[in-house]
């Protein structure tokens, strides 16, 4: 993918001295309301190229505005196809907080919200406890986020990527969302508003989702289940952290993170597994 | 890295942790961990066959000293589009299989998507003709 012009780079006779490239528009991309497709995820299987893309509402959108979608490029026909469009808001998809908590009222960052650039603050959770200050600039782009050791240092906003899709031989899709606030921000970096030594870190959260292919058709979990295939997750159902109440990955909550997933995936072929990078990836 | 288990939606282990998992040490993980992974193999192949022998009893099972049937032109075709897929020839054991575009002793028709076996796709395999063709006094007698 070419992530600036939005398009898929085809690179022919690779190995060759004069290898060709040609840039390919994904004509199946879906209007974004008050936003921009921006497509990143990509996989190969069975003669098709997919890809995945968010609706990133970065024009001054809500998060009403925000859609991942998978789109199929048969190699023989040259075609696209739209396989997979859903939206990223509640209550059809309501995500896990980037920061939980056992008070759910003091829980932060509980929704994907619009791509922004621009560095503001808010405080619209307050928790006092980890060194928050009091509640503040409901309009703010980053929300501030305390820890015990470190004072109110972290930010926070759901901004999601369509990052990665793999799939397996029996017609399972794994799809990542990465959260891009995370590539916005460091760990301990200098402030990019103000002169200053109070240090900045992230606090990125993204999620792992699943879709089953019945007879050519996506299906996306819902509430934790492929109906398709008829698998209910363990123990995912009415968690609330992804499509339908529930979650088929349910074992992605690290510390207080509820959606610690990284962006990639591997699937290894021949297993029932599948590997993603997570945040703190062996804590609790 | 976490080992998500697509059976139970659960995790089955969480280990190469190439950073510090301890992020009040570290914090590297804490942005945006590893960007990608990639395995490095394919699914194994997948393979139909095997064995074209004259059942002398007519029983449909393969009985001792049955003998093989050698030379004999298997086609392969997809049962959805009737499309004719690849060819081989059984062996001196009455051996054939279908793998993939590219294995030795099968003739495949180069056909974006469906060079290979597929998991979930129903398949036709047709026994064309003995080479040299039999007639009604040369062909064994049995069920084949």
């Amino acid at each position: 993918m070419n992530l600036f012009t939005r398009k898929l780079v085809r690179i022919d006779s690779i190995l060759s001295g004069t290898p060709v490239s040609e840039e390919i528009d994904i004509d199946s991309a879906p209007d974004c309301p008050n936003g921009v497709f921006r497509p990143m995820g990509l996989a190969v299987n069975r003669g098709k190229v997919y890809v995945g893309g968010v609706c990133t509402a970065e024009n001054s959108g809500a998060s009403s505005d925000l859609f991942a979608s998978v789109h199929a490029y048969d190699l023989a026909t040259k075609t696209w196809k739209a396989e997979l469009l859903f939206g990223l808001s509640g209550p059809d998809y309501q995500r896990g907080a980037i920061i939980g908590n056992a008070d759910p009222n003091l829980e932060q960052c509980t929704d994907w919200e619009s791509w922004v650039d621009t560095y503001t603050e808010r405080n619209l959770v307050a928790d006092i406890a980890l060194g928050e200050p009091a509640a503040q600039n409901p309009d703010g782009n980053f929300e501030i986020v305390g820890d015990q050791q470190l004072g109110p240092e972290f930010r926070c906003r759901g901004q999601a990527m369509f990052s990665d899709i793999v799939f397996t031989r029996d017609g399972l899709v794994i799809m990542e969302l990465m959260d891009r606030t995370g590539h916005q921000f460091g760990y301990r970096q200098l402030r990019p508003d103000v002169m200053s030594n109070d240090l900045v870190s992230a606090a990125s959260g993204g999620d792992i989702l699943a879709a089953y292919i019945k007879d050519g058709t996506w299906e996306l979990e819902h509430n934790a289940t492929l109906a398709g295939i008829g698998r209910t997750s363990l123990n995912g159902e009415n968690n609330n952290e992804g499509p339908g109440g529930g979650e088929y990955f349910f074992a992605n909550r690290r510390n207080l993170h509820r959606d610690a997933d990284g962006g990639g995936l591997v699937h290894v072929p021949g297993t029932d597994e599948v590997l993603g990078v997570v945040l703190n990836s062996t804590q609790p | 890295m976490a080992y998500y288990d697509l059976l139970s939606g659960g995790t089955t282990r969480n280990d190469l942790t190439l950073l510090d998992p301890n992020y009040d040490q570290t914090g590297i993980g804490q942005a945006n961990p590893i960007g990608d992974l990639e395995a490095l193999c394919d699914d194994p192949p997948i393979q139909i066959g095997n064995r074209i022998w004259v059942d002398e009893n007519c029983d449909g099972v393969q009985d001792a000293c049955e003998p093989p049937l050698a030379n004999v032109m298997v086609s392969l075709y997809d049962a959805a589009s009737e499309t004719l897929l690849a060819t081989t020839t059984s062996d001196s054991l009455g051996r054939y299989t279908f793998t993939g575009l590219g294995t030795l002793g099968e003739d495949w028709i180069s056909t974006p998507g469906n060079d290979s076996i597929l998991p979930a796709t129903d398949y036709r395999i047709v026994l064309e003709k003995l080479i040299p063709p039999c007639n009604s006094t040369s062909c064994p007698a049995g069920c084949w």
